[in-house]
């Protein structure tokens, strides 16, 4: 590895300079705060809220796009845990544990002082996964850069292989959705020989699927649909006391290394692809709560449950980008969305990104650590006004968010074709919802199927044909042993239940 | 488990797969590497052996009766989803008449209806002030051309 030049310093001292104008402020406190809403909202995640900010995506330059979709990623993160300590719902699943402690607390009267603790943890945490963000993925861009055609194929098929064995419940289901992805990606004119694949005659298929309608489809009119039974019900909010909010000295002592564990274990699960914050949060509450004196404790309300989990999802949020900036392999499944939308933005992510935009790439940095920081003050500042989100009604909500479906799906190309996809998408969506079939793995598919196959040609017309190209670097060959583990690993953990928070972690979400 | 469902589903993923298989016999041969019809198949066949292997499991477990296949919908809450799907299409299918500023109210009101919410004046006012806000927003600042009346 090589040290870090003074030109690096420099470039993140620009980073600052562009992160404090005007305009990228104005855009990441829009992400920060619609990821907060959004986070706190059952049922409408980071993923949704980026799809909600593609119009806006259009119309901004790389640097303040980079900001706006991370403040989105950040400030959901955290906004999950507000539904999850006020009403024992998990605002989105990477917040499903830290309802085990987080709600007995709001119960017994310290809401306040758990919605401080989950926001102090989710800081630390994205803290700290920001210092591995702006170290570590310069690095692996540089690696990147040396990688040809066999490289990237086998990196594209781990890619696929991984996020469709961890993002589902069912390993098949999860495969079957990328593989479907993948062959959707080839409708269209081949971009090799220039031959056309399943169009069917018509024009409107000739380019392929458009990436957005897909995206807004799968994401957010499927959620639209699965969510209207349960608004219909119409679920009371219970109203919490909020008490003390900045935790005592002893609270301190008690949070402050479930937090560094919590936060480590984030990263980590962060970087690997495919993971993300829901396993990351179950297994720091699981490790610091056996390592705990008095484990009894545990699910009554103890600072501890808060801070582990919280600390390790937003951990996740820098080790998820590391990934997808440097390798344009995104890290779970709002990083696959986002990786979506800066294509849509007119950037592929990846080890170019830190070459053709590295002043982007700074500002990204810069701004990731500054967001951190306003996280806390939001926060601090808005823990009675937050809990009132969960006020806001969703007879109301929903139908304005299928305005935005629409407007997100229209403005790419001014095309009422495209929204119509979109539409139809959804409703493969809701069933795919429905019957367990994950979407990431398919947006993975429709991302990395034409990666796949225009890298295999060409390794395969360089290798006149031969196979080899597979073992003939140690890259390669580390991505094909990585993708055959990825494959397998799950399949074996599910027959074995290697994980004792497998259980939970389906309970909870 | 939706055996029923996962068995229905892995015939018809076999069913695509051969047709896409058929279809791509079409696709022109390439000198060397892989030609225009070869990726396709290979995928196609992957997806195949997955369809038998989730048909073939869920066949299985309706045969040991071993699948507690809940009625994982009510019709009601299909019927709701139906009509929210033919709305938002009809939506979609009549802007070009009759433009955004005038349709999206309407629809956004008969939304609102449909998830449950019965205070008249209030759909109302959110559902104009909804469609006049985003309208200006994209037509005037974001230079977005939205639908506009047009009746011939």
């Amino acid at each position: 590895m090589e040290p870090i030049s003074i030109e690096f310093w420099q470039g993140l001292a620009r980073g600052l300079l562009h992160t404090l104008e005007p305009w990228t402020m104005l855009m990441m406190m829009i992400g920060l705060v619609g990821g907060i809403i959004l986070g706190a909202i059952p049922g409408m995640t980071g993923s949704m809220g980026i799809i909600l900010l593609l119009p806006l995506l259009y119309h901004l330059k790389l640097g303040p796009a980079l900001v706006t979709l991370a403040a989105m990623f950040c400030g959901a993160m955290y906004g999950g845990s507000i539904s999850a300590i006020l009403i024992r719902t998990p605002g989105h699943p990477s917040a499903a544990a830290t309802v085990l402690d987080g709600y007995p607390m709001a119960q017994k009267g310290e809401a306040g002082m758990a919605l401080s603790i989950a926001v102090i943890a989710s800081v630390a945490g994205g803290l700290l996964s920001g210092l591995c963000l702006i170290f570590l993925s310069p690095q692996l861009a540089k690696i990147a850069l040396e990688f040809r055609a066999p490289e990237f194929f086998t990196l594209a098929v781990f890619g696929l292989t991984i996020i469709a064995g961890a993002t589902a419940k069912n390993i098949l289901k999860g495969l079957i959705a990328g593989g479907l992805g993948v062959f959707l990606s080839r409708i269209g004119v081949d971009e090799i020989w220039g031959t056309t694949r399943y169009t069917f005659g018509t024009d409107f298929l000739m380019s392929g699927l458009s990436l957005l309608p897909a995206l807004v489809g799968l994401f957010a009119f499927s959620q639209v649909f699965y969510d209207l039974a349960k608004s219909i019900k119409g679920e009371v909010v219970p109203k919490q006391n909020i008490g003390r909010i900045l935790p005592t000295k002893a609270y301190w002592k008690r949070i402050t290394i479930p937090i560094l564990v919590g936060s480590v274990i984030g990263i980590i699960i962060g970087i690997i692809p495919g993971t993300g914050g829901a396993i990351a949060c179950f297994l720091s509450y699981d490790l610091i709560k056996r390592f705990h004196k008095n484990k009894d404790e545990w699910g009554t309300g103890v600072p501890e449950g808060i801070a582990a989990p919280e600390s390790a999802n937003n951990g996740t949020t820098g080790g998820a980008m590391i990934p997808m900036l440097s390798l344009g392999v995104p890290g779970d499944s709002v990083t696959a969305v986002m990786l979506g939308a800066l294509m849509l933005v007119g950037v592929r992510p990846g080890p170019m990104l830190f070459v053709e935009h590295i002043e982007s790439v700074y500002t990204l940095f810069s701004a990731f650590m500054l967001m951190q920081i306003i996280i806390l003050v939001l926060g601090l500042g808005g823990i009675k006004v937050w809990p009132r989100i969960l006020d806001i009604p969703q007879n109301i909500l929903t139908p304005l968010i299928v305005i935005a479906c629409f407007l997100g799906s229209y403005t790419l190309a001014n095309s009422l074709n495209d929204a119509l996809t979109a539409l139809i998408f959804g409703i493969i969506g809701y069933f795919m919802q429905k019957y367990g079939y994950p979407a990431p793995p398919l947006i993975l598919g429709l991302i990395l199927g034409p990666m796949t196959e225009a890298n295999l040609n060409r390794a395969l017309i360089v290798s006149e044909g031969s196979w080899m190209f597979l073992f003939d670097s140690p890259i390669s060959t580390a991505f094909v042993i990585f993708s055959l583990l990825s494959l397998f690993v799950p399949i074996f953990a599910n027959l074995k239940s290697l994980f004792g928070f497998g259980a939970k972690l389906n309970n909870a979400s | 488990m939706h055996s029923k469902v996962d068995f229905i589903t892995g015939l018809c993923l076999m069913a695509f797969s051969i047709a896409g298989v058929v279809a791509a016999g079409n696709f022109p041969p390439a000198p060397k590497g892989l030609a225009p019809g070869d990726f396709p198949r290979a995928i196609l066949g992957v997806l195949f052996i997955f369809g038998s292997i989730l048909a073939g499991n869920a066949f299985y477990t309706i045969k040991k009766k071993a699948f507690t296949d809940k009625k994982s919908y009510e019709k009601g809450e299909l019927k709701q989803v139906f009509i929210l799907v033919a709305v938002i299409a009809a939506y979609i299918q009549l802007l070009s008449v009759f433009g955004y500023l005038l349709l999206t109210p309407v629809v956004v009101f008969v939304m609102m209806y449909l998830y449950g919410l019965r205070k008249w004046v209030r759909m109302v006012v959110i559902s104009i002030v909804t469609s006049v806000s985003t309208f200006v927003l994209f037509n005037n600042y974001m230079y977005v051309l939205l639908p506009r009346f047009n009746l011939f």
